[in-house]
């Protein structure tokens, strides 16, 4: 199996290979059986992958430590859901699991619109199967994941923090979304390559770009949730460079995802929506790389691998290309039309792409800091987390206020009147509520903006709802239910792109809050039965019990937490001891409080209770705990699933949509 | 060139601008910190800022933690990994707090802080690299505090 898999993972460089050039001559010459040649190239690269692949999946959960990766992320007594994880808990096998999404995506693509763009699509092949090209190579020449390496008894094993389910989705979560934009941006370059640089290639990835931008987004949620279960510092995000990484393409995806409506709509912005498809996916290869060169020092990195200059040169050849085709094709991607007015949908919209491409920007010159400082003064000065929060925070205040301004403002140049019907009324609403934080003791500025511009942004939407649901109601005899769920079901795309702002303006309620007013809390020299009091909350340590299991042993202690006298809940956090690894892991206990008594208590609503244990002694049970009272961060974790089900609506075929590609389709070909 | 996409131009200069000077102000607060290892520290003394971010590796047998306690304090040298030259010099840390659980007495670590009046080093974050075991994961971030 193992040397089966060693040459499908060789065979498959070939096949890449191919796509890439004879995508590319069909797509120069028009030759119909290279067209057909480069489609099998790419569905021969997946087959590819996928053995070596289940090759490697075999040599997990068989056990074959003679092969490094299985000895270093795997053993003998791993459960088997962490055997099937370890293969994206390397280095090597996150690669070649990297560049089996690709190749699905790739069949995918050239599957989806085999009968259609026959202009575009031998060049989506050659793109596609160039970034396949560089990713086989890698897994054949560089690090091959069936290497065989010392031989290993039984394996090292995965570290127990990895051992987590919420681990085991994220990598494939996160590689969703990166190797996602590869196909908007096969697109993007076929446009440029073959001069059709209309709307088709964004319509067409329209929904692409939706999914992948989904998969990124989840996958950091996903891996902040990982960080906050697992980590137990009490936090979920800290601008640690791995995390910028995915940050930055999501930014700017972020931003493609809207400029592109100014293009369908206006047939403006064609060399900026290019150039920010190749920049998500440059973006994307960065944060590969980042992780992967060891140029940043992170805590979290790959170390060592040498793979830095491989990545290095492959983006260069990326950027330097595309933007370079961008250059040749500038009088191709000449506007149409220009802008009327500053107070008009097109121009909100440049201003959200202008922030999110700002901020994208400003994270990567912090994140890069170390190396830009080493190479100008000789010395490596890093940028801590204050500096990041206060770069960006200001702009992620004018984009949540954007998100409810901008989709509310008609194309072109927006009427006085129509102004003041959508946003008074939010506004008054807002401003109410700011007014009785204010009067309750809130005296923070950030917190209160922010409060301000979310209740502003909520009620805009809930707004257009109401207001598309009457005008349904007025012209069918419909209930509003009914008039609504039709409505939304109609727009899609429209309606979905509201339920993920707000989605978001829910979220930035719990990063608001929970950044201003986290509490923490250390207590020392605590013995069983001493009681502990801290904001609002008593916690009673009430034992402690250790317990010997196959692979560990736990120390589980048990605290009682009250509210003014009455028991609310158990918290049991733990420290293990496992046999082949040597320092302990930390099991944090959360109480997420959901009870709401009193006016008073709604800045309650949603907070965690987070109680870590540093240290506890086997005998006695003297601990030392440290608690976090993380007010309104379940609103993060909610405004997350609210943004993921409205991407999910988004993304949902539209047949509107549908008839919009086909118009636009033929009236490309009709010039052409 | 259109006025109105000259007036777009400057909003982007604007942004751009308004972002520097946020920048800018940020640095003289705390937040940037030079990062040096042990040796270099050592070496040295705290020139050049207050802050400072320190990477090397745990002396084995160092590691003082009382029980029931949240103080830490050992002794960090030079890491041997990377390819840098180990430098003579070892610096003790006193830190205060929850202690990742990849730390062990033979990790690789990092600490940021300020140096102490007694030749201390003051740590008030402490990050912890597994030193062979694995090589990490990546992605969302392991391994670390």
């Amino acid at each position: 199996m193992i040397p089966f898999g060693q040459a499908s993972l060789l065979l498959a460089v070939l096949t890449a290979a191919w796509a890439l050039v004879a995508g590319a001559l069909s797509g120069s010459s028009g030759s119909d059986g290279l067209f057909v040649s480069s489609r099998r190239a790419l569905f021969a690269t997946a087959a590819l992958l996928t053995l070596g692949l289940l090759a490697v999946e075999y040599a997990l959960l068989t056990d074959q430590f003679g092969v490094a990766l299985v000895a270093q992320t795997s053993h003998l007594a791993q459960p088997v859901q962490y055997k099937i994880s370890a293969l994206w808990a390397g280095q090597s096998g996150s690669l070649l699991l990297w560049a089996w999404i690709l190749s699905l995506y790739a069949v995918g693509a050239a599957l989806l619109n085999r009968s259609r763009h026959r202009e575009l699509m031998p060049w989506v092949h050659s793109t596609l199967g160039g970034v396949l090209l560089f990713f086989t190579s890698t897994l054949a020449f560089v690090t091959p994941p069936l290497a065989l390496g010392p031989p290993h008894a039984d394996g090292a094993g995965m570290n127990p923090l990895l051992q987590n389910y919420w681990m085991m989705i994220h990598p494939p979560t996160l590689y969703l979304g990166y190797v996602g934009f590869s196909v908007p941006f096969a697109f993007a370059i076929a446009a440029l390559a073959s001069r059709r640089t209309g709307e088709v290639w964004i319509r067409t990835t329209r929904r692409w770009t939706i999914f992948a931008w989904l998969f990124l987004g989840a996958g950091i949620l996903l891996g902040s949730y990982w960080a906050y279960i697992e980590l137990g510092w009490g936090g979920y995000w800290a601008w640690d460079p791995v995390e910028n990484a995915s940050f930055m393409p999501w930014l700017v995806g972020t931003a493609f995802l809207h400029s592109v409506m100014v293009q369908e709509q206006k047939r403006m912005l064609k060399v900026w929506n290019v150039v920010l498809i190749i920049l998500t996916f440059s973006l994307c290869i960065f944060g590969t790389f980042l992780t992967r060169s060891g140029i940043i020092s992170s805590v979290h990195a790959f170390t060592g691998s040498g793979l830095g200059p491989y990545f290095g040169v492959f983006l260069i050849i990326v950027v330097v290309g595309s933007l370079g085709l961008v250059i040749l094709r500038l009088p191709d991607l000449r506007s149409d039309h220009r802008l009327d007015s500053l107070v008009s949908r097109e121009s909100s919209f440049l201003l959200n792409n202008l922030i999110l491409v700002g901020i994208a920007f400003a994270v990567f010159v912090l994140t890069t800091w170390p190396v830009w400082s080493e190479l100008a003064t000789g010395k490596n000065v890093t940028m801590g987390q204050p500096i990041f929060n206060r770069v960006t925070l200001p702009w992620f205040l004018i984009l949540v206020l954007l998100s409810g301004i901008g989709p509310l403002i008609a194309w072109r140049r927006a009427s006085l009147r129509s102004l003041r019907r959508n946003f008074l009324l939010p506004a008054l609403v807002a401003l109410a509520v700011v007014l009785l934080l204010t009067a309750a003791g809130v005296r923070e500025v950030y917190p209160l903006l922010f409060y301000f511009c979310s209740v502003f942004v909520l009620g805009t939407i809930s707004g257009e709802f109401w207001r598309g649901a009457r005008a349904r109601q007025a012209t069918q005899s419909e209930g509003f239910a009914m008039a609504l769920s039709r409505l939304v079901w109609r727009n899609k795309r429209r309606y979905g792109g509201y339920i993920v702002h707000a989605g978001v303006v829910v979220a930035v309620v719990g990063i608001a809050g929970s950044s201003a007013y986290r509490k923490e809390f250390t207590f020392e020299q605590v013995r069983p039965g001493d009681t502990l009091t801290f904001a609002g909350y008593s916690l009673t340590y009430d034992r402690h019990l250790i317990e010997t299991l196959p692979e560990h042993l736990r120390i589980v202690m048990e605290a009682t937490l009250f509210r003014d006298g009455h028991p609310i809940s158990v918290l049991v956090p733990e420290r293990r001891f496992y046999e082949r690894v040597d320092n302990p892991t930390t099991e944090v206990a959360i109480h997420p409080n959901w009870a709401v008594s009193g006016p008073a208590d709604l800045a309650r609503f949603g907070e965690d209770i987070y109680l870590v244990p540093i240290t506890v002694d086997p005998d006695s049970g003297l601990a030392s705990f440290k608690v976090f009272v993380n007010p309104f961060v379940n609103w993060l974790w909610a405004g997350g699933i609210v943004l993921i089900l409205g991407s999910c609506l988004a993304v949902l075929p539209d047949r509107r949509e549908r008839q919009m590609l086909q118009v636009a389709s033929e009236e490309e070909r009709a010039v052409a | 060139m259109n006025p109105t996409r000259l007036k777009f131009l400057i909003a982007g200069a604007v942004i751009v601008a308004a972002m520097l000077l946020l920048f800018r102000t940020s640095l003289d607060q705390a937040g940037a910190s030079y990062y040096i290892p042990v040796s270099e520290f050592v070496r040295n003394g705290p020139s050049g800022g207050s802050n400072f971010r320190i990477n090397g590796r745990v002396l084995p047998g160092s590691v003082v933690q009382p029980a029931g306690g949240a103080e830490l304090r050992f002794t960090m040298k030079d890491s041997p990994t990377g390819g840098a030259a180990v430098g003579p010099g070892s610096l003790p840390v006193l830190y205060h707090g929850l202690v990742p659980d990849t730390f062990t007495d033979k990790a690789d670590v990092v600490v940021e802080g300020v140096l102490g009046p007694n030749g201390v080093f003051h740590a008030d974050v402490l990050l912890a690299k597994c030193p062979s075991k694995y090589d990490s994961t990546e992605g969302g971030a392991p391994a670390a505090s």
